[in-house]
């Protein structure tokens, strides 16, 4: 068997009675970094919510399989113990929660799921600073609440930071960039590169090919209509800040 | 015997003139006012059944204590709950001062006695006010043990004070009164925290009233940590009045009880006098937990902030009934109050009842209220980091109750382990 | 800073506009209540057994009850013998056959008040039902809307013409038990709208009745029925004045909105009955009982309301959101200057799988004024998923008026969402200063700023309403800062 980890096949998604993805095929192999692009409302953040397993969508039809498995009917923590990433668009702050606590939890959680020994508090702080180092993040950060108080940019380095300490087999970062100042981009990208490995793959989904200037996907596909309509290499993410998405949309023929 | 008998009786058998006055004070009100009913407003979503319709025995001191049928050690608790705290104590054991579990106060400028060695002039600062209800009446007319607590000009009080009533095992259903009376004076500074622990599986009722002089620029911090027996009903009343200048912080966390209720009567009456109430209301079962506030803005620049969350879950039932007056020419006015609760069973209920009572125009006052369930999004946050779903919204039960107490001095973190021991086994 | 500007100052002295009184040639009973009385407004009806006996039992309910005391309002003891219960301007035998056959003083009347009653000079698109006293004097358009099926007409005419509607509606969602006020307008009341939409249709036009107190001594006691078929949607909106009188007169109202399957009504007011003097002697009191219920599956009530006259306003427009997934809104300007009191708000209690209700209400204090929101929000154990947003806002213009928030919530299940946000804050002087700084006068400058705070009302009026919303907004306010 080769390295697939994530087969898409025509996948159908309903939000609220309408019909969001209709018929989606996508996959992915181990070490691949996968660039999806697509207009706004093609679908984008419905694929990465329905991979991480948020209940508000409805799969109609198609099936999700990941390293063997049906996908669709794990609980979100199973997912992520079974090593799927989302990095979320707008991660959510939540009042109360230590940043430290918490991701503690979630890595013992998915150690504990792999049959490794739980981390105690001092070992999670040597691990947590040594990550630390890749996104730049403030060890201030840590000592607040989950996200709360952060600006958009720390928020989105936590998002690569906690990848980086929970490592997924598969990653789905979701508009990583959007609201990142250059610098942040920057920074955010050498993170994402520095954790691409042979063991992982990365599902980066994005509005702009601003990104893929950092991070070089090996493959680029574009997502219209709730499908993805057309894939190549990273020059089509070129020619779709040449011509806009209108044209390749209509060129595909719908 | 009728409540009405009791107090008559109790009102005649006072020596002291303040007493004498406070106790037929009490009985006038009661027998115009009686036990509350369903039509007075604060009382209205109240489970009036388990206010008892007639008086209790006192529980008797007893050698030998019993806690749910075993051995109870009272020193053991002590040292369990306040982990080596540095404080002064006095223990109450079913009602009665326990002097070898105590520790009085004794700072420069600082007069402590039981109130039974009070005289007529030690209370000159507290004038005798109208109860609100049938039950503060009960309370003034009844109260058998408390302490007094005056503070001199510029005194501090140098390690927190520590009133710790605990209810032992009783045959039969009991009934216990309690009033404490505080004067803070000028510029003083103290720290005060009531424990309420009950281990009695019998009927029991207990009111316990504090009543709180503040004057101007004191300092005082209060804490109340209610943890009495599910089968008791607890009526509790912080009765403060604050000159000019003067601050008073509160945290309450409400835990026990079978029916449990707090109650707030804050006169800000001096110019720039400043007050906060915090705290945390649970309900499991068939509890009852409420939270009453009547808080006067009578002065100028007088500042407040009220926040209280409530988690219910079972069959439990909540009850917020929060007021803001500001009176008339009472300018530069900041007022702010949240009540936020999270239901988690389709048979618990909440009522909340924010009110902005306002005759003011320099005023900044907002209210805002919210029942519901815990957030979705960061639930699914939490669980697409690998943390089940009961682990999460435990997580978040914990989030947000920790709003409350974060900001709970360092200095006191026996006090705040405690209320977070009682947090993880609840939530 | 703000404290004196004469030029608002001046403007104290205007009159309430629609204060005058139009010598009309009124049939009058006399004072005071009895079953006499009730009798006697029924046969001069011409009324229908049914609805007389309905009559007699409130009014034998009423007898039972005690006038409630439990609001934030405050005022002299009403004594109910002292009014009269009937009073209308005389007609030609039976009433206008047409509109050519109004009595011209009442036509110029409704000129005056800047409502026509001509046809020709409609305000476009608007059908009107004019009440004054106690009876519908005229009603236009009546026969464009026959022609869809929809009835709009006074609520004498519809118990000729379609008795067996009020008969199923009426008191259905408002029971002459509900309470005081109620009873009383169940046994006296003399006239008001009807309107139904049958299924499927769209009202093509804003449906419209104007009320206008003339008579002295007389209490307004009208009642409206408003019924939407499955599929139907109508906006309907009511206006209100009355003459300026030293004394106070009372109006009762009843409204009763029902909604079938994914029928909609919008039901507005402009609400400008005379409001009493700067010394506070006379105005109306005005104690109306308006109660909607979303029967069907996804129908939705909107009452949007703009309160700024009587003396007294005590008023509770509801939803009983008894359908799933229906929608219950409330939207409210309420305005009280000099010695007005205003204790209203709304009440939203779900029924309802996935309901949803939203309350706006702002309050504006000024003078002596005193203005209270009281609100109930109810979602009960079989309303799973339901959803409540209330915002009160109250703005406090003057040190002697007072705002006050009395919100009533009540949760019954685990799955529901409710958010209360209320504040109460003083005008802003800044604001006011930094007009001021561009050229703006102080009135104009708190005006803009108070039709700022209630622009999220504004805009759920319909289009002719809130134009006047706003004017009589400004009216309303002169001679508050001072």
């Amino acid at each position: 068997m080769d390295n697939l980890i994530l087969k898409i096949e025509n996948l159908n998604v309903n939000v609220a009675d309408r019909a969001i993805l209709n018929g989606l095929n996508l996959e992915v192999r181990s070490g691949e970094v996968h660039a999806i692009m697509g207009p706004n409302g093609s679908g984008k953040s419905t694929l990465a919510s329905v991979l991480a397993g948020r209940d508000s969508y409805t799969i109609t039809g198609g099936s999700i399989t990941y390293m063997g498995q049906d996908l669709t009917t794990m609980a979100a923590e199973d997912r992520a113990r079974n090593g799927i990433f989302l990095g979320f668009q707008y991660p959510v702050e939540i009042p109360g929660v230590g940043n430290t606590y918490f991701l503690k939890a979630a890595l013992n959680a998915i150690r504990k799921h792999r049959g490794e020994k739980e981390l105690d508090a001092m070992e999670f702080l040597k691990v947590a600073k040594e990550k630390m180092k890749i996104v730049q993040m403030d060890q201030k950060l840590m000592e607040r609440a989950v996200n709360q108080g952060f600006s958009g940019g720390e928020k989105k380095r936590n998002e690569i930071f906690q990848m980086s300490v929970l490592e997924p087999r598969l990653a789905i970062l979701d508009e990583t960039d959007s609201g990142l100042d250059i610098d942040a981009l920057r920074i955010v990208a050498n993170g994402v590169n520095s954790l691409r490995s042979k063991d992982r793959a990365i599902v980066l989904i994005t509005h702009y090919q601003r990104l893929l200037d950092y991070i070089v996907p090996d493959h680029v596909h574009v997502l219209a209509g709730g499908r993805i309509i057309k894939s190549g290499s990273r020059d089509l993410a070129s020619e779709l800040e040449k011509t806009g998405y209108e044209a390749v949309v209509a060129g595909a023929g719908r | 015997m009728s409540w009405a008998a009791q107090i008559e009786q109790h009102s005649r058998s006072s020596k002291a003139n303040w007493l004498k006055n406070l106790r037929q004070h009490a009985l006038n009100e009661f027998n115009s006012k009686g036990l509350p009913t369903r039509h007075m407003e604060p009382w209205k979503h109240t489970k009036l059944s388990l206010i008892p319709s007639n008086p209790l025995q006192w529980p008797q001191q007893k050698t030998e204590l019993l806690g749910f049928g075993l051995k109870l050690e009272p020193k053991k608790i002590l040292d369990h709950v306040l982990k080596g705290l540095d404080c002064y104590l006095v223990t109450f054991v079913d009602g009665h001062i326990n002097e070898s579990l105590s520790n009085f106060p004794k700072d420069q400028g600082v007069q402590f006695s039981s109130i039974g060695h009070l005289s007529d002039e030690d209370v000159v600062s507290f004038k005798t006010k109208s109860s609100q209800h049938g039950v503060h009446s009960i309370n003034a007319a009844l109260f058998q043990t408390g302490i007094f607590l005056k503070l001199d000009k510029n005194a501090v009080l140098t390690k927190p004070f520590v009133l710790f009533h605990l209810s032992s095992e009783n045959k039969s259903p009991t009934m216990k009164h309690l009033r404490h009376f505080i004067v803070a004076g000028e510029k003083s500074q103290a720290t005060i925290i009531e424990f309420h622990m009950g281990f009695n599986s019998n009927d029991e009722f207990e009111t316990s009233y504090l009543n709180l002089v503040a004057q101007p620029d004191s300092n005082i911090l209060h804490f109340k940590i209610q943890e009495a027996s599910m089968s008791s009903t607890h009526m509790g009343t912080l009765d403060a009045k604050l000159e000019a200048g003067a601050v008073l912080r509160s945290y309450l966390l409400n835990w026990g009880g079978r029916l449990a209720r707090q109650e707030y009567y804050v006169a800000l009456d001096g110019k720039g006098a400043d007050c906060s109430l915090k705290g945390l209301f649970f309900g499991k079962n068939e509890q009852n937990s409420e939270v009453i506030i009547d808080l006067q803005h009578n002065s100028s620049n007088t500042k407040s902030e009220q926040n209280f969350k409530g988690v219910l879950e079972d069959k439990a039932h909540g009850v917020f009934y929060g007021k803001i007056l500001v009176q008339k020419d009472a300018q530069k006015i900041n007022a702010d109050q949240s009540n936020k609760n999270i239901l988690l069973s389709d048979d618990a209920i909440v009522n909340t009842r924010p009110q902005l009572e306002i005759y003011a125009d320099d005023v900044k006052c907002s209210h805002g209220a919210t029942i519901g369930r815990l957030d979705e999004g960061a639930l699914f946050y939490l669980r697409s980091r690998g943390i089940g779903k009961k682990e999460a919204e435990h997580m978040l039960l914990l989030g947000f109750a920790e709003e409350i107490l974060i900001d709970i001095d360092q200095k006191l973190i026996p006090i705040k382990d405690r209320l977070h021991h009682l947090l993880e086994a609840t939530l | 800073m703000s404290k004196t500007p004469s030029a608002i100052k001046d403007l104290t002295e205007k009159e309430y506009q629609y204060g005058f009184v139009t010598a009309l040639d009124q049939e009058v009973i006399k004072k005071g209540l009895s079953e006499d009385v009730v009798r006697l407004i029924s046969s001069k009806k011409n009324e229908p057994e049914f609805l007389l006996n309905w009559r007699l039992k409130a009014y034998r309910h009423w007898l039972t009850m005690t006038e409630p005391n439990w609001s934030q309002v405050k005022y002299p003891k009403i004594d109910y013998q002292d009014i009269i219960y009937y009073a209308a301007p005389k007609t030609k035998k039976d009433g206008p056959k047409s509109l050519d056959e109004i009595d011209p003083e009442v036509r110029k009347m409704f000129d005056k008040l800047g409502i026509s009653l001509e046809e020709q000079k409609r305000l476009s698109g608007v059908a009107v039902d004019a009440v004054v006293d106690s009876v519908s004097v005229a009603t236009t358009f009546k026969s464009k809307l026959a022609e869809l099926g929809i009835v709009f007409c006074s609520f004498s005419e519809a118990v000729h013409s379609h008795p067996d509607l009020i008969k199923k509606y009426l008191g259905t969602v408002v029971p002459y038990t509900d309470n005081y006020f109620v009873a009383l307008n169940s046994a006296v009341f003399s006239d008001g709208s009807f309107c139904f939409i049958p299924k499927g249709v769209r009202c093509p036009m804003e449906l419209s009745t104007y009320f206008r107190i003339n008579a002295a001594d007389t209490g307004q006691f009208e009642r409206t029925l408003i019924v939407a078929e499955e599929g139907s949607y109508v906006s309907y909106l009511e206006g209100c004045t009355a003459p300026r009188r030293d004394k106070n007169q009372l109006h009762a109202a009843v409204v009763e909105l029902v909604a079938l399957d994914n029928a909609e009504i919008k039901y507005s007011t402009v609400q400008n009955w005379y409001p009493g003097d700067k010394e506070g002697k006379g105005g109306i009191y005005n104690f109306v009982t308006k109660r909607g219920i979303c029967r069907g599956h996804k129908s939705k009530i909107s009452w949007t309301q703009v309160e700024t006259g009587s003396a007294i306003t005590w008023k509770y427009p509801s939803v009983i959101l008894k359908g799933d997934n229906s929608v219950g809104e409330f939207y409210s300007v309420a305005l009280t200057n000099n010695y007005q009191q205003a204790d209203t708000g709304t009440k939203m209690i779900h029924l309802g799988k996935n309901t949803s209700s939203t309350i706006i209400s702002k309050g504006i204090s000024a003078g002596r004024g005193q203005n209270t929101y009281r609100g109930l929000v109810q979602i009960q154990k079989t309303a799973t998923n339901s959803r409540n947003y209330t915002q009160c806002d109250s703005l406090l213009i003057g040190d002697r008026c007072g705002a006050h928030t009395f919100p009533y919530i009540e949760v019954k299940n685990s799955g529901s969402q409710v958010e209360h946000e209320a504040s109460t804050s003083k005008i802003g002087e800044d604001q006011i200063f930094y007009c001021k700084s561009r050229g703006l006068s102080e009135e104009d400058a708190v005006s803009l700023i108070v039709n700022g705070f209630c622009k999220d009302v504004f805009k759920k009026l319909p289009m002719e309403f809130a134009v006047e919303a706003q004017k009589l907004l400004g009216v309303s306010l002169e001679g508050s800062i001072g």
